[in-house]
């Protein structure tokens, strides 16, 4: 009788010590979260403020909202958001194939040559594009792909499939071998293998390898500032520098605004996206 | 392999080899050896082709006529077999065939123009002293001299009548266009102009005359000083030139537009060329057009204005002139260009044959090598061994493809190409490929001796540092916090899912945006941080938190405050919920503590995620300046400078670049070192 008393006692008490260290992570994790998202409150925040606004109070809610802020950034900048939707988009595609097919190749074939290609690849990881930069930029300007979007595309293609092949080979070689042994005693060739079985199971680390490739590409600067010359192809990255120098002394709201906008697209991408991305992430694949 | 050569040979009857091949393998096969042969034979050929087909497109060479001078204009004689140099220190120099300088005169003044009368074996000089000399070509002997009211820019002669014509720069604002008897040194016709003249031609029958102006006009005036015809070119007119047999005119301005009109000035087409106009001509025949620019460029075009040749040579162009046989090109240096008009004519034929001959070459040379394989019976079974896999593997073979070709143009052509230039002089002075030296170390001694990346490694050191320890705290705290959210019966709860899309969240905005925010927030008058300082009464700690020496630093690395690093979180999470649920269940019997569990369950099973984080963490920031270029360029002064901006600044704006390949290789090599140490101690633990 006494023991069961005690259990129960302890029971009880083990409850209310874990409801208190529940209690106590959430609100941990609510203060980091609350952090993490004050610089994007801030953002919408000062994107509707007028210029005197942020002078008087920059606390006070910009009341009336000065809309205006976004007209001025949707002209000057709307262009370039194309053209980085366009250009990111194909870029992606292009590394998320690539890098699917060599993933799947390195998984699950047997070649000769199979260790040095992949080396061949995987040392690309170590080599630092600063490297590069250089001798890229004037490739690109002797094959005449200067101020064209193929200057983009190729180089990214490149070398950003690497990274991605590696997580397809984890990936895929974690997928069950015995369903590739009866597909191929059902005579299913090497590339129906690829695309019905492989691709379809791989789904969660492909949408990784889009949302983590789209918010590389969509956030380089230096490469589309170095071979990208006219306003007229030039992406939103670049163009939002300038813009916000152009605009910074004279009009923080519509600079503001233009930070905003040029966030839009990933968040669209992001909505689609999020729980494959984070599925294909936290699968385990993503280790050295 | 080895087991199918064991077998008997009755046993292979079967499997589609008939023994046949088995006794032809055994021996040399003579057809196949004659098939070589005569591959070896077509490929001498294609090599010879290839040979003379290339040299008759290498159609430019280099000569210097002894003197250390600047070379302004240059005239051929084919009749005389003599070469007469205008320089721009004054002299007038000829000299024959053979180089030699024959005589010299020194007229105190540059050379504007030269003209010949092969006839009368004359050559006529316009200077910038506002004479033009008359010259008996074989020995120099000045025969006239008549003043004209300018110096001289351009002139044209019509040898039938002995008429020169001379278009010559009054002041700044206006010039004089007339027409003079060089025997007589009567003048013929004159005319002022409100503007300087640089180009001044007669039309191919020499019934009109064509000038360009600094305003950009171009006029046609018939002999009586009438206007016949008018038209513009974009800015200033720098040469003009008429085609001797079609009356074509073409105009170069100072902004490198290329005209080409009608006899009446009816404008026929239009190009650009990259640089300054300078200097302009054009073949009788008008099939050919060559363009020299202030930057150095030579442009060679057909008269339909397709550009064939682009060649930059180190200086200013000044003159180029169209010979019957060999042509040149004048720069204000002693280096004159010369290439031969000859071969000009058959160039695209020459440039197709080369093409073709080099593929004859490589087929020639492939199916040499094939026969020569075939015919020996080792190195043919060799070759089938070698087929039948890669048919056997295509699939793998050419689902790479793609990839490997693209790694190895976008990639390790330019990792090789970085490496070599590492140990060169490459910067923007240099013109050509040519002018580039190999250098040794000197990139690597300037590196470590002056500029400004060994200031930049210790903000590297510090800022590695920082990145090091965000990465390894916050993202790893919030991954245990969220993964041991349960609901009081220890079930995974609801609030993991809504906890983890929260933290993943933040990632949506572009780097480049959250890095320009961050700067309105250390923003000195209107930005958030100094607000916050001003709201909470601590207006003395406010800074111009960037521009300040002490502060900029640590205003970079606070960047992105709290650290939330959306990808290192679900990283972390990932490795974390991988755990099999039956170790905690065995620890939970042994009645461990979470901190316990932490540091031998937790920790050990995420070590490939740690791994794999802190490699790509090293390798980024070793390279990383993108934050330092959008937030502070490296200043104020130097406190912010990281190796990696030096690197950016080098291979753009100041334009060095076999410095920058240095500094990239040894960044490289950095990273290596790094990286191999980094796998090493991975490989260690898991022993």
């Amino acid at each position: 009788m006494a023991d069961n008393m005690t259990a129960v006692k302890m029971h009880k008490k083990r409850k209310a010590h874990e409801m208190t260290f529940q209690t106590l992570i959430t609100f941990i994790t609510v203060v980091f979260v609350l952090l993490a998202f004050i610089p994007i409150f801030l953002m919408l925040f000062l994107s509707l403020k007028s210029q005197s606004q942020f002078y008087a109070n920059l606390w006070a809610l910009p009341i009336p909202p000065r809309w205006k802020n976004y007209d001025a950034a949707w002209n000057r900048l709307i262009q370039n958001m194309i053209n980085s939707v366009v250009t990111v988009s194909v870029g992606t595609l292009l590394i998320v194939s690539l890098a699917a097919m060599s993933g799947y190749v390195f998984a699950r074939l047997e070649f000769p040559l199979k260790n040095f290609l992949f080396m061949l690849m995987l040392a690309l990881m170590m080599i630092p594009g600063v490297l590069t930069l250089t001798p890229s930029f004037k490739l690109i300007q002797r094959i005449g792909l200067k101020n064209t979007w193929w200057a983009l595309w190729l180089p990214w293609a490149s070398g950003g499939q690497v990274m991605g092949m590696y997580l397809c080979r984890t990936f895929i070689s974690n997928q069950p071998a015995s369903l590739f042994e009866s597909a191929r005693i059902d005579g299913a060739s090497e590339f129906k293998a690829f695309f019905y079985i492989a691709l379809p199971l791989a789904k969660p680390i492909l949408a990784t390898l889009v949302v983590m490739n789209m918010i590389s590409l969509y956030g380089d600067f230096i490469w589309p500032l170095l071979v990208i010359e006219s306003n007229k192809k030039q992406v939103i990255s670049v163009a939002i520098q300038t813009y916000s120098s152009a605009t910074g002394m004279t009009d923080y709201g519509a600079m503001i605004a233009g930070f905003v906008m040029a966030t839009v697209p990933l968040v669209v991408m992001f909505s689609f996206s999020s729980r494959l991305y984070i599925e294909g992430i936290t699968s385990g694949a993503v280790k050295a | 392999m080895a087991l199918k050569k064991t077998r008997p040979a009755a046993l292979n009857t079967g499997n589609g080899e008939p023994e046949q091949t088995g006794q032809a393998a055994e021996k040399v096969s003579r057809d196949w050896l004659i098939v070589a042969v005569i591959m070896a034979l077509a490929l001498i050929a294609a090599t010879a082709v290839h040979i003379y087909a290339y040299d008759q497109t290498q159609i430019f060479g280099f000569v210097e006529y002894g003197a250390s001078l600047q070379n302004n204009r240059i005239l051929v004689s084919d009749e005389l077999d003599m070469v007469y140099l205008g320089t721009y220190q004054n002299n007038v120099l000829a000299f024959n065939a053979e180089g030699e300088q024959v005589w010299a005169s020194d007229i105190g003044a540059a050379i504007g123009a030269m003209q010949f009368d092969e006839q009368k074996r004359l050559l006529i000089v316009g200077s910038q002293n506002r004479n033009v000399y008359v010259y008996n070509a074989l020995n120099g002997e000045i025969l006239h001299t008549y003043p004209v009211n300018g110096k001289v820019r351009d002139m044209d002669y019509n040898p039938f009548n002995g008429q020169l014509l001379v278009a010559a720069e009054a002041t700044a604002t206006s010039s004089t266009v007339c027409i003079l008897n060089i025997e007589s040194g009567e003048e013929l016709f004159s005319t002022k102009l409100k503007q300087p003249v640089q180009g001044a031609k007669y039309s191919s029958d020499y019934q009109y005359i064509f000038y360009g102006d600094n305003r950009g006009r171009i006029t046609k005036l018939n002999l009586n000083g009438e206007k016949a015809a008018d038209s513009k070119a974009r800015t200033e007119v720098v040469a003009l030139s008429v085609v001797r047999e079609t009356g074509d005119v073409f105009v170069l301005d100072k902004l490198g537009n290329l005209f080409k009109f009608d006899e009446s000035l009816n404008e026929l087409n239009r190009l650009n060329l990259e640089g300054e106009g300078k200097a302009l001509g054009a073949s009788d025949d008008g099939h050919w057009i060559a363009a020299g620019t202030r930057e150095g460029d030579i442009y060679i075009l057909d008269g339909e204005g397709k550009i064939h040749f682009r060649d930059r040579q180190t200086y200013d162009i000044t003159q180029v002139y169209f010979g019957e046989d060999i042509s040149y090109v004048v720069t204000l240096s002693p280096e004159l260009f010369e290439f031969s008009t000859r071969k000009l004519d058959n160039i695209n034929y020459m440039s197709r044959l080369t093409t073709w001959s080099r593929v004859a070459l490589i087929v020639s040379a492939l199916a040499m090598a094939a026969a020569l394989i075939t015919a020996f019976p080792r190195s043919r079974a060799a070759a089938v061994r070698f087929f039948r896999t890669f048919y056997k593997h295509r699939v793998a073979y050419l689902m790479l493809l793609p990839s490997i070709v693209l790694i190895l143009i976008f990639n390790y052509y330019n990792v090789f190409q970085a490496m070599y230039y590492a140990f060169t002089d490459w910067s923007n002075a240099t013109r050509t490929m040519r002018e580039i030296n190999f250098i040794g170390f000197d990139n690597f001694v300037k590196i470590f001796t002056e500029g400004y990346f060994l200031l930049g490694v210790k903000n590297l050191a510090i800022m590695m540092a920082a990145s090091f320890l965000k990465l390894l705290t916050v993202p790893l705290l919030l991954a245990e916090l969220v993964f041991a959210m349960r609901t009081l019966s220890g079930e995974s709860s609801r609030r993991r899912y809504w906890f983890r899309l929260l933290l993943v969240m933040p990632m949506v905005v572009p780097g480049v945006v959250s890095t320009l925010m961050w700067k309105n927030i250390y923003d000195p008058n209107i930005g958030a941080l100094n607000t916050l300082l001003d709201t909470l009464h601590l207006s003395s700690w406010k800074r111009a938190w960037l521009g300040n020496t002490d502060t900029a630093l640590g205003a970079i690395i606070f960047m992105g405050f709290p650290f939330v690093n959306s990808f290192a979180f679900l990283v972390y999470y990932g490795g974390l919920i991988n755990i099999p649920a039956d170790l905690f269940e065995a620890a939970k019997v042994d009645g461990s503590k979470p901190v316990w569990n932490f540091f031998h369950i937790h920790l050990p099973l995420i070590s490939p995620q740690l791994k794999m984080l802190i490699i790509t963490t090293f390798i980024s920031s070793v390279q990383d300046y993108g934050g330092v270029y959008l937030l502070t360029q490296g200043g104020p002064g130097t406190a912010t400078y990281v190796p990696g901006l030096e690197l950016y600044y080098a291979a753009t704006k100041f334009g060095q670049y076999g410095y920058a390949c240095a500094m990239g290789l040894l960044m490289f090599i950095v990273i290596l070192i790094g990286s191999l140490f980094n796998l090493r101690m991975k490989t260690q633990e898991l022993n």
